[in-house]
């Protein structure tokens, strides 16, 4: 301790960056992850989805749902993908048929959600606030037999994994096959892709509804892999949080995969610097640092990246 | 078919538009119902009485109308523009916030100046909190609806931080000081009514905002604005500056709700006092499509929902949150008011000779 300049102080700092900090950014980061590739999916095509927090909220409930009710959390987590695919072909149906306007239906998608998974939780369980504990998947004990760091991935719910392996598959997907450029002609210019045969409505609907899928997954990582319960409000703004990271990301898999480990980093120093001794700063303003952080980063860089070309434009067929 | 005829036929469309998509999602909100084995008959019903059964539930739907107004107005006014204003919500707490500094720390003062300054510090300081997003808006091209979200996350944290810290009143709640009595807004009713002046204000507003826009400059530049923003700057329209404009309006409305609900009915800032009126202001601004005066009718819709829905709570035994969900149904449908459109005109069409 004497061989630093500034000491204590230094000292103190420097016990922060330990492995559990890594532990722990990495499991807030996983929701972030699932949530921001669907994010990545659903506005690469073209249609913006500001509803993934009520996606992420629904996968919560219902993977809380489908553990209680089966007693099995992979039925949970089926559920969560099927309610979060549910909502979304929702907001799909809405926009890219009925033409609206995106932004407010995503509105319409969270408040939908937090009145459901409330109106859920009192009317099921007769109880507010929490649900009930669940089987839940805060382990994978599959992993136990790896070498060397078998014991650390045990550690890691399997959701952390399949998350990682998701932004490989998407990158794969939208840089490497057909798929991907039909994908991205479609956002940067639907009329273009609709006159070589690309089906615009297909496409879109298709991505919006995955996005839908993974914020549910997402969502039951909150309450089957971090927790084994569903508390009410519980993405508390991860959506918004994931939907930043893909703009961070400038709408690639890999960058908004960066972005979200950036904001679970964040997520989980601001944890640490609570339990320090002597930390003047008080919690609650802690608390701000991520959403300070996505105001920096929309402010920075926005203006560097480019949306794809056509988001956020309902796509209307044209006549005869 | 007469030129005459067409408008008023689509005008008729344009009112009925709302009312049918509020009447599916009550309907729908029916189905949710008895899903959980629940009648919807006698839910309805008690929601009915709740809300409009005695002088008593009238006064308290007009209680919690008065908040709606105003978040509703925000909303409908930063639409106009363009502008879609989320962040009603931590407008509303900063503004209440200031406002119950205003009304407790200041003493001596006559009522006709207390209460004044204390609404205009509410909304002031709402118009502080979307002034951030605006700026982002038109300089950076950030989306309004992640800013303002953003900035309704750091109110409550740092709302919720001054509540229990520096601004708490001695004792276990976590609130301010009672407000002086210089600064109520006066009771409306005798006991037990809870309404306030402050409808008069929210109302006041809603007429006021309806003339600015119909009637001045910038109300013909916000709504230009709002159409086509391209048209408006080859006219001539400062459409940066509006854009700010507007949504610091907008702030100052939602932080004036926030003003007129801690001076009129709870008299002190307490912690987490809004169950989400600035989010509410989005479905009531949609539902009237954006005119001030529809948003009166609208909000007292919404007042009505959120007052009668205790009662439904109580003697149906449904849980009130059912009325968010019922909100946020409304949203989508009016977002996807096409559907609407083309199922009413479809039902019409068949019967009109053309």
């Amino acid at each position: 301790m004497g061989r630093y300049p500034h000491g204590k102080e230094w000292c103190e700092a420097m016990r922060l960056f330990d492995v559990s900090l890594l532990l722990v950014s990495l499991r807030m980061s996983t929701s972030l992850i699932l949530a921001a590739i669907g994010g990545v999916f659903s506005e690469r095509s073209g249609v913006v989805n500001i509803g993934l927090e009520g996606m992420m909220l629904v996968g919560a409930f219902s993977g809380m749902l489908g553990s209680y009710w089966t007693g099995n959390p992979w039925m949970g987590v089926l559920a969560a993908m099927v309610s979060g695919g549910l909502l979304a072909s929702l907001h799909a149906v809405v926009c890219i048929r009925y033409h609206a306007n995106q932004a407010v239906s995503g509105a319409g998608m969270i408040l939908l959600a937090t009145g459901l998974s409330s109106f859920g939780l009192r009317a099921i369980f007769h109880h507010a606030g929490n649900s009930p504990t669940v089987n839940a998947l805060n382990t994978t004990d599959i992993l136990k037999s790896v070498p060397v760091i078998g014991d650390f991935l045990v550690l890691l719910p399997p959701f952390v994994y399949v998350a990682f392996a998701a932004v490989a598959l998407a990158h794969f997907v939208i840089y490497k096959t057909p798929l991907g450029l039909r994908i991205i002609s479609v956002g940067e210019n639907p009329r273009a892709a609709d006159t070589l045969g690309i089906n615009v409505y297909a496409i879109r609907f298709g991505c919006v509804i995955l996005s839908g899928v993974l914020a549910g997954l997402g969502g039951a990582y909150l309450s089957l892999g971090q927790l084994n319960l569903f508390q009410e409000g519980m993405s508390s703004g991860r959506g918004f949080i994931a939907l930043a990271a893909v703009i961070m990301g400038k709408w690639t898999p890999i960058g908004a995969m960066l972005s979200c480990l950036l904001f679970g980093f964040a997520d989980a120093l601001q944890l640490k610097l609570q339990t320090i001794p002597g930390n003047l700063i008080p919690a609650e303003i802690l608390l701000t640092l991520p959403y300070v952080i996505i105001l920096l980063v929309l402010a920075g860089a926005v203006g560097r990246a480019l949306p794809p070309a056509a988001n956020g434009q309902p796509y209307k067929k044209a006549e005869g | 078919m007469s030129r005459r005829a067409y408008r008023l036929s689509t005008q008729v469309l344009e009112v009925l538009i709302p009312v049918i998509t509020v009447l599916v999602a009550l309907l729908l909100g029916a189905g949710l119902m008895l899903l959980v084995h629940k009648n919807p008959i006698l839910a309805y019903r008690a929601l009915w009485n709740g809300a409009f059964g005695s002088i008593r539930s009238v006064s308290e739907t007009l209680v919690k109308a008065t908040p709606l107004i105003l978040t509703g107005l925000a909303v409908a006014f930063g639409f106009t523009s363009g502008v879609f204003n989320v962040g009603g919500e931590g407008q509303l707490l900063t503004g209440a916030l200031a406002a119950a500094w205003v009304g407790y720390s200041i003493g001596g003062l006559p009522r006709f100046v207390h209460v004044p300054l204390a609404l205009t510090s509410s909304a002031a300081i709402g118009a502080l909190w979307a002034l951030v997003p605006a700026i982002m808006k038109v300089a950076c091209g950030a989306h309004e609806v992640i800013t303002t979200i953003m900035m309704n996350w750091i109110a409550i944290y740092i709302v919720h931080y001054l509540v229990i810290g520096p601004l708490k009143a001695p004792g276990e709640l976590p609130a301010t000081p009672f407000i002086l009595k210089s600064a109520t807004l006066n009771r409306l009713l005798p006991e037990p009514s809870r309404l306030s002046t402050g409808i008069l204000v929210a109302v006041a507003c809603a007429i006021l905002v309806f003339l600015v826009l119909r009637k001045t400059v910038l109300g013909y530049e916000v709504r230009a604005v709002g159409k086509n923003q391209d048209a408006a700057a080859y006219a001539g329209i400062n459409v940066p500056r509006t854009v700010i404009t507007s949504m610091l309006v907008s702030g100052m409305l939602a932080g004036l709700a926030g003003g007129v609900e801690v001076l009129g009915l709870h008299r002190r800032f307490y912690d987490a006092f809004s169950p989400g009126y600035g989010f509410d202001g989005i479905p009531i601004a949609l539902l009237a499509r954006n005119n001030p005066l529809g948003v009166l009718i609208t909000a007292l819709l919404f007042g009505a929902l959120r007052n009668g829905a205790s009662s439904m709570q109580i003697i149906a035994g449904i849980p009130k949150e059912i009325v968010v969900a019922v909100q946020g149904l409304i949203i989508v449908l009016i977002a996807g008011e096409n559907l609407v459109r083309w199922a009413v005109t479809r039902t019409v069409r068949s019967g009109v000779k053309r």
